[in-house]
């Protein structure tokens, strides 16, 4: 099991860039590389996305799109054994509103990839990356690569990671 | 899962001939009789879908989906009882085809339903793919895809409320992929697919099966290649529904 923290780009800076919306009162699932595209037409998203998004808003949870149907970016498929998560972006808003969101998104989809992942032969990884904003503009990524009943815990991780 | 009496009769009657067909499970056993069991198998099959329609039809979903991971159940069995028939006729790469599929049908038939606590059988699955096949290489193909189909609604899978993975009246929710294009191919540790293998690699006499190491020798326009590249022929993906 891994764990990284790491500084990430400038969300609002770069979503602007591209002519996308930025989520100011929900989360958002950020494209795989949002950090590296140069236009709408460079960016590619998870293959979990969709399912992410659907899992959130049955919750009750706010999930902004960052971009119309029209523009939605295609899915990246790999055919390995690792679940691969979009990026879950908080805006500072929201931390600072609810900061508890991500902990109640984590266990949903922790619930969801444990379901996914029975009967597996093999062992199966889950691939997930959290990034929350700062009021500053900032933002702080946590990359987490492991079993999946470790993602919850990673609510922890977020919040040491923004103290 | 609360049950009706009615249900918990079927159920028992069930665990009946999951054990009976159990017994067909195994290397030794007759493969006339293993044949005969499968046959069996798929008229149980057969029964299962019409309960299974009449649940549907009359909106019992958790019935529905209960009796999906009954046909998942067996549908393992028969896949294992036939792996066994091919190997002992010598059809190794069918064999192994069969073994994936049991272990994909026993993980459905636990996704289906939680009163299907079948771990102690995915270890069996496993260790027979351990101890009876030799290791084997997997492909894994990456591909991006512009839309997904969902099965149940026929729908934009972004816009509608399934969930890939998941029982919805006794189907379960996959994704159509519309709009790929490949982007890489990798050997892995862990494919999503174990169909997805490595089957020959050239030698300099000949392509050598990984399952039985019999060398099929090349044909006259044929020869290993000049540079000591390696050549390999391979599933790179298995087209299946898209799930979890």
């Amino acid at each position: 099991m891994s764990v990284e923290v790491s500084e990430f780009i400038n969300v609002r800076r770069k979503l602007n860039e591209l002519g996308a919306e930025y989520p100011t009162d929900g989360i958002a699932l950020l494209p795989l590389n949002i950090s590296t595209a140069d236009s709408i037409g460079d960016l590619k998203q998870s293959s979990e996305a969709a399912t992410i998004r659907k899992l959130l808003r049955q919750a009750d949870i706010p999930v902004k799109d960052i971009l119309s149907k029209e523009k939605r970016p295609p899915y990246v498929k790999n055919k390995s054994n690792d679940w691969v998560s979009p990026i879950i972006f908080v805006s500072a808003t929201v931390w600072n509103n609810n900061p508890d969101l991500v902990s109640v998104a984590l266990n949903i989809v922790s619930s969801y990839i444990y379901d996914a992942f029975k009967g597996v032969t093999g062992s199966r990884t889950a691939k997930l990356s959290v990034v929350v904003e700062d009021p500053d503009g900032k933002s702080t990524r946590i990359d987490y690569e492991g079993p999946s009943e470790a993602v919850k815990g990673l609510a922890k991780v977020v919040r040491e990671a923004k103290k | 899962m609360i049950v009706t009496q009615e249900e918990a009769s079927y159920i028992e009657k069930f665990n009946e001939a999951v054990t009976h067909f159990s017994h067909f499970c195994f290397c030794t056993i007759d493969s006339g009789l293993q044949k005969e069991a499968s046959a069996q198998i798929y008229g149980v099959l057969q029964q299962l879908a019409e309960h299974k329609a009449a649940a549907v039809a009359t909106g019992d979903e958790r019935w529905a989906n209960f009796l999906l991971g009954c046909e998942c159940r067996l549908k393992a069995m028969r896949a294992e009882i036939l792996m066994w028939v091919l190997l002992k006729e010598e059809k190794p790469d069918e064999a192994w085809r069969l073994l994936v599929d049991a272990q994909g049908f026993t993980s459905d038939a636990m996704k289906a339903d939680d009163g299907f606590q079948l771990q102690p059988f995915i270890d069996h699955l496993a260790k027979i793919e351990r101890v009876v096949f030799p290791p084997q290489s997997f492909m894994s193909a990456g591909m991006v895809c512009d839309y997904e189909e969902c099965s149940i609604c026929h729908g934009d899978y972004e816009d509608c409320d399934h969930i890939k993975g998941r029982p919805y009246m006794g189907e379960f929710c996959t994704v159509k992929l519309f709009g790929c294009e490949p982007d890489h191919v990798a050997l892995v540790d862990e494919p999503a697919s174990k169909h997805c293998r490595v089957h020959t690699v050239s030698t300099p006499e000949g392509h050598r099966s990984k399952m039985t190491r019999l060398v099929e020798p090349y044909k006259a326009e044929e020869g290993p290649l000049e540079d000591g590249s390696l050549l390999a022929s391979a599933t790179i993906l298995h087209l299946g529904p898209e799930k979890a």
